[in-house]
């Protein structure tokens, strides 16, 4: 673990570092689960709903 | 401009492009096939349908009109459904035409996409066809009081010549 003065002196470096990268993790995280929700609707919709006939 | 204000415009596009890819799904689906939620516009005094007007007990079932379609035209009441079973030809334009004598109550086709309410003063139309034979569960799917859970009819597909030969037999095509 860093002590109180380490981290001070690599705080600015550190998010400086992290900033400049794109947020990998959180797009991953909300690329799947918005991937994974449209594929559940998706083959919801061309599998279960158009099969199953249309109203009119 | 920075790599997180890319990631954040990156995904500001893809999200805009799956909410109109989804409007254009529901356009398609509208317009190719000409689907529409059912409808439930037509006023009937609730008070009277056993008596006179559409809903009458003769005309309940199936009815075939001149044009070959067939319209079936049923009442919700607390708890069953009036008729209890009813006879339809597979591969056919069939209009459902249903309205409550007391609550609203739901009215579902198992296995199809025919899912609508019926509610008291109005009647509930929409249109589809079956394109195989076969039974379908009708429960209502609308909690309409205690007895709710045993309120449930049926739909029996069967092929056209079936349906023809059973419907003289049994006015309304009923097959309670």
């Amino acid at each position: 673990m860093l002590e109180p003065d380490e981290t001070e002196a690599t705080d600015a470096a550190t998010l400086e570092r992290i900033y400049q990268r794109a947020p990998l993790g959180a797009l991953a995280v909300a690329g799947t689960a918005t991937g994974v929700v449209f594929a559940m609707w998706l083959v919801f919709y061309l599998f279960v709903f158009i099969p199953r006939g249309f109203l009119h | 401009m920075s790599a997180a204000a890319d990631a954040e415009r990156h995904w500001a596009i893809v999200s805009l492009s799956l909410i109109v890819s989804l409007l254009g799904v529901i356009a398609f689906t509208g317009i190719h096939w000409a689907t529409m939620p059912p409808s439930a516009i037509e006023p009937i005094d609730p008070t009277s349908l056993h008596i006179s007007g559409e809903f009458v007990e003769q005309n309940l079932g199936a009815q075939v009109g001149s044009d070959g379609a067939v319209t079936v035209r049923l009442i919700g009441q607390q708890y069953s459904f009036n008729p209890q079973c009813v006879m339809v030809p597979a591969a056919t334009k069939v209009t459902f035409r249903g309205t409550s004598a007391d609550a609203v109550h739901g009215f579902l086709i198992t296995g199809t996409n025919a899912n609508a309410m019926l509610v008291p003063g109005y009647i509930t139309t929409f249109s589809t066809a079956f394109p195989e034979s076969g039974d379908h569960l009708m429960p209502c799917h609308e909690y309409c009081g205690t007895g709710h859970a045993a309120m449930w009819a049926h739909i029996r597909v069967v092929p056209r010549e079936e349906f023809e030969r059973f419907r003289i037999a049994h006015p309304g095509a009923r097959c309670d």
